[in-house]
């Protein structure tokens, strides 16, 4: 048994420990905003944070989180930035077929979370891990400068 | 015909709601069902009472829901659909409820048979929607002023329809669900006057996405996050090489792991059966398969290559001949001749959701929850292979993750099918990243020849274009217009003589399907190529090259949208330059202008796409915009990197690292100029990346001073380096 903690509960968890934290999240913890893309960590659509960091929770063994705090997108309803950035994605409207969007957020959430006001360079370096095949990326980006409060190019 | 109404009120009791036609309520049950086949569908058949409505629920408390026939893939239909909906029925988008439903053709007024409305490809979604939604939504609000009217024994003329309300003289409203239950008594009017363009308060507006909210928050349920009572997952093992047979399994090691549930077996493949994904995904690694071995191990990509090639010799079947010309100048007696043969990759679709589906056998019934782009073909293609009655396969519909044409495949849900059928429990099947890329239905590899017949002026005389294919690939659907035409029929220019055949070439052993553009991508990247290589042979600008090839209006209007936001020969030399190339498909026009730069240190950097788009009459811009930009997105990842090698029999790459996409730091600044139409709506989502290839490898070429006839792109700059 081991336990870990999901958006402030914490959890008891029969588990082999290297079974993934995406297919714990998803299987056993019956979370599944987090979403399998690739399974090696090349898509980000699986990206959760893991004490404020976004991490892709297909490439790490439940057995390493410790007591690390876990959040999904399911978790950060509350957040002030998350709500933010809702607005934002609402206004700029990058979802098409969605599946990669939870895992987007979660990276721009922790970045606003770091960096307030990030710059182009920053936000995209900190979004390039994601793949997008609705090819939203430029929405994206403007969703989060528009969080920020940035608005600098046309 | 009065027992009828009579039985039609006894149904309209129990449900509570009146569903016009033959609509079932969502999650239909078997009383429904009786009662459904007990309202006499002859007889309204005759009367053409069923054409009313299938799009529509109203209940007397108000509480609308659309019924959609498209599939959602990303492209917005659901929002689109709703809108043309909202607008002619005159209620607020934001208070209906939306859900997807087959709707069968004889539930829609003036279907053509072999026209299947839910079927979701070719950029047709609105194009299809556009006249019978409308239709639909028409006819049920001209009933409710007529039912108001006719209550207060009033002309209708005095009434009118507000959000959701007949607002009739002395301030009198009916909320269209008071006016339900007295509406069957009327018949379908003979003919409807639809809203005019000018009084739309929805269409044309920039609506928000109906699904956008969801799917942010992660409450969208796509295939994977369906739950049912008593589910397990499964993961099918099959061989690499297409047409391979198991020859000896050891799965004692797999057996081992706990949470197994079942281990099924057949000739090809075997599906372990888990209670979650990655106890069945480790067993599987632990399966010792002994395979028979298939001569297809053989294959690989040069192979595939050479075989088309052959089909230069092979007999071909003539498609299309523009004899716009008096004479035919025959080729040899041309003052010049050009030969160039183009040469296009095999491609994944590489959607960001693996595939998967869910499958329950039960009462002799079969359900499943897919994310299909052709539902209705599957679900007769289910009952086909299990022998069941069509009423007895339930589809239901989950959020899909991306297709591009990967989810017209059934061949995977109907393999999964056949281990469902053996177990008591639903099966949740899912393909690893890895299986779904080995598994895909490829787009084939394009091979076209085309001699360029042309004169002392180097005008062009006649152009002769072979197709080397390996499907015979005739639509049957609409046989007027085959796949292999498409982009190409509909030119935007005039060229005499343009001859176009295709010869069928032996197939290699591989799941071919349909990519994004289908062969539109295909003949226009060839098109385009020809054209920008022309013009530099004139020394003519490429695009007053095109305007003396007799562009039609549309097409003229596109191309000055363009030019008019964008500063085109901005650069003459050097390493930024600048391409571009144009379509007439699937009605609509585009063109495209790409600004590409290959660095000093042979970095390709896309700086720019400008699009101009006539896409007929515009339904929701914001989206129209956002799926242009999108495929321009995808077009350019394919035109760069897109390649599927196969060596050994098997697809090579397995993963997003050997299967590169365009990412944010590849991303270029697209932007989309769009003609204010009046031609009934056209199709958009795949615009884009039917231009993409020609354009990038135009401004490529143009900085290398060559010309690229084959994709991708990316390994041949770097090999001219």
């Amino acid at each position: 048994m081991i336990s870990i903690t999901v958006n402030k509960k914490k959890i008891e968890l029969d588990v082999p420990l290297d079974m993934p934290l995406l297919w714990v999240l998803r299987d056993i913890v019956g979370l599944t905003g987090t979403k399998y893309g690739c399974g090696i960590g090349l898509c980000g659509s699986c990206t959760v944070h893991l004490d404020g960091k976004a991490v892709r929770s297909c490439s790490i063994p439940v057995g390493d989180i410790g007591n690390r705090e876990i959040v999904t997108i399911e978790g950060v309803g509350e957040d002030s930035i998350f709500q933010k950035l809702l607005a934002a994605w609402k206004e700029t409207e990058p979802t098409q077929c969605g599946y990669c969007q939870p895992g987007q957020i979660m990276t721009a959430l922790a970045l606003l979370k770091e960096n307030d006001k990030p710059d182009k360079n920053e936000i995209i370096e900190a979004m390039t891990g994601h793949i997008c095949r609705c090819g939203t990326y430029q929405r994206i980006y403007k969703a989060i400068q528009i969080a920020a409060g940035i608005m600098d190019e046309a | 015909m009065k027992h009828k109404k009579i039985s039609r009120r006894v149904f309209l009791g129990k449900t509570g709601a009146l569903l016009f036609g033959f609509m079932l309520p969502v999650g239909g049950n078997a009383q429904n069902d009786q009662l459904e086949k007990d309202s006499d569908f002859s007889e309204r058949k005759n009367k053409k009472q069923q054409y009313l409505n299938a799009f529509i629920k109203i209940k007397a408390n108000n509480e609308i829901t659309f019924f959609i026939p498209d599939i959602e893939i990303g492209q917005g239909i659901l929002t689109a659909a709703s809108m043309i909906l909202a607008e002619e029925l005159d209620v607020d988008l934001k208070s209906v409820s939306i859900e997807t439903k087959m709707i069968e053709n004889e539930q829609i007024k003036n279907m053509k048979p072999n026209e299947d409305l839910n079927l979701t490809y070719g950029s047709g979604s609105v194009a299809k929607d556009w006249f019978p939604l409308r239709q639909g939504a028409a006819e049920l609000r001209m009933m409710l002023l007529q039912t108001a009217a006719a209550e207060l024994n009033i002309d209708k003329g005095r009434c009118h329809t507000e959000n959701g309300y007949v607002i009739c003289p002395d301030n009198q409203t009916f909320s269209y669900g008071m006016l339900i239950s007295k509406i069957m008594t009327l018949d379908i009017p003979e003919s409807v006057q639809f809203k005019n363009r000018l009084d739309y308060k929805i269409i044309g507006k920039p609506q928000p996405r109906v699904d956008t909210d969801k799917k942010i928050k992660g409450q969208s349920v796509y295939g994977m996050d369906i739950k049912l009572s008593g589910m397990k997952t499964g993961y099918i093992v099959s061989s690499p090489i297409e047409g391979d047979q198991i020859h000896q399994i050891d799965d004692r090691q797999a057996k081992n792991i706990p949470g197994i549930q079942d281990i099924l077996k057949n000739e090809k493949s075997i599906c372990i059966i888990a209670d979650n994904f990655w106890r069945a995904l480790k067993a599987a690694e632990r399966l010792v398969i002994k395979w028979q071995g298939d001569e297809n191990i053989q294959l690989n990509t040069s192979m595939i290559y050479e075989n088309l090639k052959k089909g230069i010799s092979k007999p071909s079947t003539m498609l299309f001949h523009n004899k716009t010309a008096s004479v035919s100048v025959e080729m040899e007696n041309e003052n010049k001749l050009f030969q160039w043969d183009f040469f296009q990759s095999m491609l994944l679709h590489a959607a960001l959701e693996p595939i998967n589906c869910t499958i329950y056998f039960h009462d002799n019934q079969c359900e499943l929850w897919i994310g299909s782009q052709a539902p209705s073909m599957l679900k007769e293609h289910i009952a086909e292979k299990f022998h069941l009655c069509k009423e007895n396969v339930i589809l239901h519909y989950n959020e899909i993750g991306g297709s591009f044409g990967r989810r017209l495949d059934q061949k995977y849900i109907l393999d999964a099918a056949e281990f469902a059928r053996q177990v008591s429990y639903p099966v949740n099947f899912i393909w690893s990243r890895e299986a779904d890329f080995q598994n895909d239905a490829l787009r084939p590899p394009y091979y076209d020849q085309l001699k360029i017949g042309v004169n002392n002026k180097l005008a062009i005389t006649s152009v002769h274009h072979k197709m080397m294919t390996f499907i015979d690939d005739t639509d049957k659907r609409n046989p007027s217009s085959p796949n292999y035409l498409l982009g190409l029929d509909t030119m935007p220019y005039h060229i005499h003589d343009y001859k176009f055949e295709y010869s069928v070439c032996d197939a290699p052993k591989l799941n071919f399907g349909s990519g994004q553009g289908r062969e539109a991508t295909r003949n226009v990247f060839v098109l385009e190529n020809m054209i920008n290589n022309l013009a530099l042979y004139t020394r003519m600008d490429p695009i007053e090259y095109r305007k003396t090839l007799g562009l039609d209006d549309r097409a003229k209007a596109v191309v000055d949208l363009l030019l008019q936001n964008v500063e085109w020969n901005k650069f003459q030399s050097g390493g930024i330059r600048q391409g571009f190339a144009m379509a007439h498909v699937f009605g609509s026009y585009i063109a495209l202008i790409i600004e590409a730069e290959i660095t000093t240190s042979s970095v390709i950097l896309i700086h720019r796409a400008d699009v101009a788009v006539d896409c007929g009459f515009i339904v929701n811009p914001e989206q129209v915009c956002a799926q242009i930009e999108g495929s321009v997105v995808f077009g350019l990842s394919d035109a760069l990197y897109g390649e599927v090698q196969i060596e050994n029999g098997q697809i090579k790459q397995r993963n997003y690292n050997q299967y590169r996409v365009l990412r944010m730091n590849d991303m270029p600044n697209v932007k989309v100029h769009m003609v204010n139409s009046n031609e009934s709506p056209s199709g958009v989502g795949e615009l884009g990346t039917i231009v993409a290839a020609p354009a990038l490898g135009h401004a490529l070429g143009l900085i290398q001073g060559k010309f690229f006839h084959s994709l991708p792109l990316a390994k041949q700059v770097f090999q001219h380096k």
